[in-house]
């Protein structure tokens, strides 16, 4: 049915199984976080800090640009911010996910979520954000921190994949997969070229869907339209006019 | 087309045949009249060839197929092309025309013709456009990947023929043939078992195809084997399916399309320019805007109205019916024929109902000059790639009526002929959209020969008219449509169509085509013009003709408001509707009906049954059953609606 995604989520178990030993950066820009809003402070990117941590790591961290050393004293660049910041978020976001969505115990959940963070970018987060309904906290009563798509509350974003009909005339899509197990539909589908992994570019969706596919013009409807998933090869965000009825899609920069 | 019919076409053929097969739309017919020197139709859209042509070729039998376009067939006439390959000899040889530039899906095909392990020869046709949009292909790689001659054509000038006639005799059997996983490849083994002493070499071909179909499927095509080894065969799919987590068919295309893919990579270079300026006409095409559309369809209506019904139905008609037959041929031959001193045989010729003064001037100063001047109209349209993409602007319209876009296509071919168009059904994919069509087209959708002579009659009572004609008879298409999608069961199929390029007709092809459909029109007209001419003259000299009009007149004259004599002009509506639109047309312009009781009386024969060709072939298409309903319902609807009409336009004192 779903043909194409149980091929992502074999993916995502193999990279899963590296994660642990992966990136103690992460892990030490997450602990900076957690032990400032422990204390009931927010860390800023100039905060000199005080650190008893690994040499190799602490050169890891200069060398990704997150430290900064002058002199005798170390802090936190901004993209050292901004990095543990998106961790954070994608840690308890991941945990509102498996513990609410996904029905995961507590120790399941944390142990995933530690995982998820480094799996996920900034776009799948905010899909993530958004289908949770921009949550403010975590599962442990912890502040999520705001990604673009809860401050901007006009912005939408949309699933990665989505069928045709979500496109908008002009849009390029890759095909992720056919929704349908009839095989002779599946067999004229792909005769025009609907295979999964191919490009596809849609021309306009009224009167009926019009789709480039390399050189061929195909003609289709809704029916046939709604079978088509694909993921659009730019992230689109829809934005909401103040009058809350008219969609306009944007390109954000990835 | 039964399916016995269908395997009696393709079984019983002793001669080697030649085989051209590939996507709809690709130029197979082309070629064909390219290789054998006989014409065949052709036009840019799908589904111009749905019956088999054949012709000869270096001893060959040349059969040309309807375009397919997958791996399993969908319709009617897609079926015939599969029952070719899974029934094809070992001599039998294939050419594949592909469109070079969709070749990745091209070799889809090839993939799927290799498992039938027959010589083929892959011909890149179109390869002009290919180029155009900056396609680089390596030819000779290619033919080295698959191991069967490769050669490129464009057809339609003549380009690369010699070339493929000469591939013709080193074809190969491909090299290269997919191998799926093993699960499908023990299922396609073990069906080989079962079928290897039907089909032969064709086998794994035939197994491939019954386990991409479903078990339905299983039973129509193999209709006569042996319910066991069917049985058996369903077994083996179901098992199969059950070891999958993804549907089989899907398993297989993915398989030959990766395997396609990587060909396609490594043979073709795309320069970047070219694609993109495509992207950029394809959105501004204003033939698919839900609104400019519609003003083009709107001009080219219009120009349809200035050609064919001021300038050809005006002009043309006015110059061969009054000059040439009225005042230079049938006086001479009146005064040729006075030397025989038998007056019936007189009047037989070119009396009031003579075979020449009615029969032929109806025929040659009337319709002729019409039809031949919308064929060439027709022609232009469907050369120039714009009737697919009408389909599009059209499809949420045709939905209503139970039909989809793909069917503009036949009902617009029904403006041409209907008989012709009764056929094409056969590109829709269910019976019922079958049926719908084939009902609408006998009801309301006028023939080229019978809407050319509504357009001269209305170039007479106005625009404005003809405007409120076409409303009117849309209506009924649309009110009948609607009902039938209610009360015919089955379901309504999926609206997925090719949209080839626009290119430009080439004058050589709208020259051959409009005089290949006149030919027709001749051979198969005049006969029955004639034949309805005797039959009026033969009433009238037996004093039968006022009895039937007297008869006929409480519905004529009471219901319809109509003179008595278009009663007669109705009579001959039976044999061809043309013909009794000719009858009406000079009957209006002898004064003897005024504009509005000629407005009614074109909307009767519009909607009055279908001629007796179109009568046949529905017959010979859907079965007796299905045509007596059509006509006997039509015939009753027609006078119906007409007289409702009558009513309507005297109730509000519409004039024209």
């Amino acid at each position: 049915m779903v043909s194409g995604l149980s091929d992502n989520l074999r993916k995502i178990h193999r990279i899963k199984g590296r994660c642990e030993t992966q990136n103690e950066v992460d892990e030490l820009l997450e602990k900076l976080w957690s032990e400032y809003e422990e204390r009931g402070e927010d860390l800023r990117p100039d905060h000199t800090l005080k650190l008893d941590i690994p040499e190799k790591v602490l050169k890891k961290a200069i060398d990704l640009g997150y430290l900064e050393e002058k002199e005798d004293t170390l802090s936190l660049t901004q993209s050292g911010y901004e990095r543990a910041r998106q961790l954070i978020r994608s840690h308890r976001l991941a945990e509102r996910l498996l513990a609410d969505i996904l029905d995961f115990s507590e120790d399941e959940t944390e142990n995933e979520a530690c995982r998820y963070e480094h799996l996920l970018d900034e776009y799948a987060i905010d899909s993530v954000c958004s289908l949770l309904g921009h949550p403010r906290t975590c599962p442990h009563g912890k502040k999520i921190p705001e990604g673009r798509c809860c401050t901007e509350v006009e912005i939408r974003y949309r699933p990665l994949v989505v069928p045709l009909t979500e496109l908008t005339p002009g849009e390029e899509a890759e095909v992720k997969y056919l929704g349908t197990v009839d095989s002779s539909r599946l067999s004229h589908l792909t005769s025009f070229g609907f295979t999964p992994g191919q490009k596809i570019y849609l021309v306009r969706k009224r009167p009926a869907y019009v789709v480039k596919i390399d050189e061929t013009m195909v003609g289709l409807d809704d029916e046939i339209a709604r079978l088509i998933f694909v993921k659009p090869t730019r992230n689109i965000v829809a934005k909401v006019s103040r009058r809350n009825r008219f969609f306009r899609w944007k390109k954000s920069e990835r | 087309m039964r399916q016995e019919n269908l395997t009696q076409e393709t079984k019983g053929l002793k001669k080697k045949k030649l085989l051209l097969v590939g996507h709809a739309n690709v130029g197979k017919s082309v070629i064909f009249s390219e290789l054998t020197g006989k014409y065949v139709d052709v036009s840019n859209y799908p589904g111009t060839t749905v019956e088999i042509s054949r012709g000869k070729f270096n001893g060959f039998e040349l059969i040309d197929t309807p375009g397919i376009s997958g791996v399993i067939p969908r319709s009617e006439d897609e079926k015939i092309t599969f029952n070719f390959l899974a029934n094809a000899t070992p001599d039998d040889v294939l050419i594949q025309v592909c469109d070079a530039k969709n070749l990745k899906r091209s070799l889809l095909v090839t993939l799927t013709l290799a498992e039938a392990r027959m010589p083929i020869v892959l011909d890149l046709n179109m390869f002009d456009e290919a180029e155009a949009r900056g396609y680089r292909i390596d030819i000779e790689r290619l033919s080295e990947i698959l191991g069967i001659p490769v050669t490129r054509t464009v057809a339609v000038e003549g380009k690369g023929i010699e070339d493929l006639k000469n591939l013709i005799e080193s074809a190969k059997k491909p090299s290269l043939s997919p191998v799926y996983n093993p699960l499908i490849e023990n299922a396609i083994k073990e069906i080989s078992s079962i079928l290897s002493d039907i089909f032969g070499d064709r086998t794994r071909f035939v197994a491939v195809m019954l386990l991409s179909s479903n078990l339905a499927f299983v039973d129509e095509f193999l209709f006569d084997v042996d319910r066991a080894k069917r049985r058996a065969i369903k077994d083996i799919i179901l098992k199969t399916q059950s070891q999958l987590s993804e549907p089989l068919s899907l398993v297989i295309i993915q398989t030959k399309s990766e395997l396609a893919e990587k060909i396609f990579n490594e043979v073709v270079q795309i320069e970047k320019q070219g694609v993109l300026r495509q992207f950029r006409l394809g959105i501004n095409d204003p033939a698919f805007h839900p609104v400019f559309g519609y003003f083009i369809l709107a001009a080219v209506l219009f120009l349809m109205y200035q050609f064919v019904g001021k300038f050809a139905a005006g002009v043309v008609v006015d110059f061969f019916e009054t000059k040439i037959f009225g005042q230079f041929l049938l006086p001479w031959l009146k005064k040729l024929l006075e030397g025989i001193p038998y007056p019936f045989f007189r009047d037989l010729l070119v009396g009031e109902y003579g075979l020449i003064s009615m029969g032929l001037t109806y025929a040659f100063a009337i319709v002729f000059p019409i039809v031949t001047s919308f064929f060439i109209v027709f022609s232009i349209l469907e050369d120039s790639g714009y009737l697919p993409r009408l389909g599009v602007l059209l499809n949420s319209t045709f939905e209503k009526i139970g039909l989809n876009g793909k069917a503009v296509v036949p009902m617009v071919l029904g403006l041409g002929c209907g008989t012709m168009a009764t056929i094409v059904t056969r590109i829709l994919e269910t019976r019922r959209e079958r049926i719908i069509a084939t009902l609408l087209l006998a009801l309301g959708i006028p023939c080229s020969a019978q809407l050319g002579v509504i357009l001269g009659l209305f170039s007479a009572i106005g625009f404005k008219a003809f405007v409120l004609f076409l409303i009117v008879v849309g209506l009924q298409l649309a009110l009948v449509g609607y009902l039938s999608s209610r009360i015919i069961p089955g379901k309504k199929s999926a609206f997925l169509a090719e949209l080839p390029p626009y290119r430009m007709p080439a004058l050589k092809n709208i020259y051959l085509k409009t005089l290949h459909r006149t030919k027709w029109f001749l051979k198969e007209a005049v006969p029955l013009f004639i034949i309805g001419t005797f039959i009026l003259f033969t009433a009238d000299k037996l004093g039968l003709l006022p009895l039937f009009t007297k008869a006929a007149s409480p519905i004529v004259t009471g219901w319809l408001n109509l003179p008595e004599k278009a009663a007669e002009s109705l009579v001959l509506g039976f044999l061809r509707r043309d013909y009794g639109t000719a009858g009406l047309f000079v009957l209006f312009e002898k004064g003897m009906m005024d504009k509005l009781q000629a407005f009614v009386s074109m909307v009767v024969i519009t909607l009055f049954v279908p001629c007796i060709a179109n009568f046949l072939v529905i017959v010979k298409e859907r079965g007796v059953k299905v045509a007596l309903a059509i006509t006997l319902f039509v015939f009753s609807y027609a006078f119906f609606a007409g007289g409702i009409v009558n009513f309507l336009l005297r109730l509000f004192n519409v004039s024209f």
